[in-house]
This record gives structure tokens, sequence and C-alpha cells, in this order.
């Protein structure tokens, strides 16, 4: 991992098209602002890693157990509150 | 065109349903083309197969059957990528995680599946309501039965 210090209102680019600044610093807390390309996406890093975690374990499920799951249904998937 | 899918065999499909992720789903960045395949008899299960990978393919199903608020916010530029500015067209599912018991199965709700209905393009984003998880139980505990180990 590069390692840089930056002071609020400096900062970083990455390629041609990337450019990360430090907007501010309160307490621990670092704001960030990033420039970069419309198509990329940008997310913080703990949602991705958990999304892309699920994603392993639903591709990579098992052989289900085909007669259990067509036991399921037609069992209605339910919802959380009844509405009238 | 034949493809194999590791969860059902040799399966005839085609082409022109082949669903695009520009990005490939999150995690799996190299595969991009997709197929939505029946996998079993009346059911709202399906099979997302990845045509180039036999062994990759996501079990979905339409988050409205079980949270029929579901809502997944897609911002202007996600919207733009799927070539379409129409949100009628699209369709969202999520990805089934399904473990050894069937019905502790868990929608991933954080991470839906957006597909354009008319241009095939999809992606998957991140959904950032607060109160939607990677690991949502679609079944209540006490629809199941006693027995079901």
């Amino acid at each position: 991992m590069l390692v840089l210090t930056r002071k609020p209102g400096e900062s970083v680019t990455i390629g041609d098209d990337i450019k990360i600044t430090v907007i501010d610093v309160k307490g621990r807390q670092v704001r960030i602002g990033i420039e970069a390309p419309r198509e990329m996406t940008i997310h913080r890093e703990e949602i991705y890693a958990k999304i892309h975690e699920e994603n392993l374990k639903a591709a990579f499920a098992k052989a289900v157990n085909m007669q259990k799951l067509a036991a399921i249904f037609p069992v209605k998937p339910s919802t959380e509150s009844e509405k009238p | 065109m034949k493809i194999v899918s590791g969860r059902i065999g040799d399966v005839e499909i085609d082409p022109a349903k082949i669903i695009t992720f520009a990005d490939g789903v999150i995690g799996f960045p190299d595969y991009k083309r997709y197929i939505e395949l029946e996998f079993l008899e009346n059911s709202p299960l399906k099979l997302l197969q990845a045509v180039d990978s036999s062994d990759l393919g996501f079990i979905m199903i339409n988050p409205l059957l079980f949270e029929p608020d579901y809502v997944a916010d897609i911002t202007m530029d996600e919207l733009k990528s799927l070539n379409t500015d129409k949100p009628e067209e699209l369709t969202t599912m999520v990805f089934i995680t399904i473990p050894e018991n069937p019905y502790e199965m868990t929608a991933n709700l954080q991470g839906p599946i957006i597909i354009s209905t008319k241009t095939r393009l999809a992606r998957q984003i991140v959904n950032h309501n607060q109160k939607y998880s990677t690991k949502h139980r679609i079944i209540k505990t006490e629809e199941q039965p006693a027995n079901a180990k």
C-alpha cells in the first residue's frame, strides 16, 4: 500500500482520471472528496467487502437439495408485517 | 447456443436473452455474460447462470415477493450505464444464499441486481438504505416444519 501524508486541501491523483482530496479532519474522522469517471463505482470498503463475501457464499453454495427446495414453495415467502 | 450449467447440466439458450454485466457482479469482474434459467418448476427461484463458466451461478428471486416495499436506490449514473432512462424497464432481483437447511435461506438485499429488460444490460448495485442487510431471512421461523432438517 502506498502511504502518503496530506494536509486538508491537498490531494493525490491516481492515473489521469482520479483525484482524491482530503477536505477536512475533525477529531478522528477524515472527509475525503473523490473525483473519478462517472462509470467508476465508489463505495465504503466495508460495505463492498460484505457484498463480495455474500456473493461468494451464494455462488459456491454446496449442491442444493432440490427436493427440500421444491417443498418450500408454494409456502408463500412471508412479509414482515401483515397488511389488512 | 449450448452452454453447461454446473447445477442443471447442458442447456440450450437463446443468445438474444444473454444479460450483460459490464463490470461483472461484485467479486467476479471477469464474467460478464449471464442467462436467467428456470431450474425448479413453479418456483419464484431463478438461476442466473454464467454463460462462460459452468461453475458460476447464482440463485435469485424478486424481492417484492417477500418485501413488498423494497426499493433499490439506483443512481442516475448507474441508470445511464444500463443505457436506459426509464425506471419502468428495470427488474430488480436479489441473490439468495441457501445453507444446509434451505428454510434458513437468506437474500442479499444490500446488493441487488438491476436488469434492464430492454437493453439486457445489468449491474449489481449497493443499496444504501440502512434497513437492508446482506443476510435477510426470507422464511419466518414459525413456518418451518418441525423436522426441517
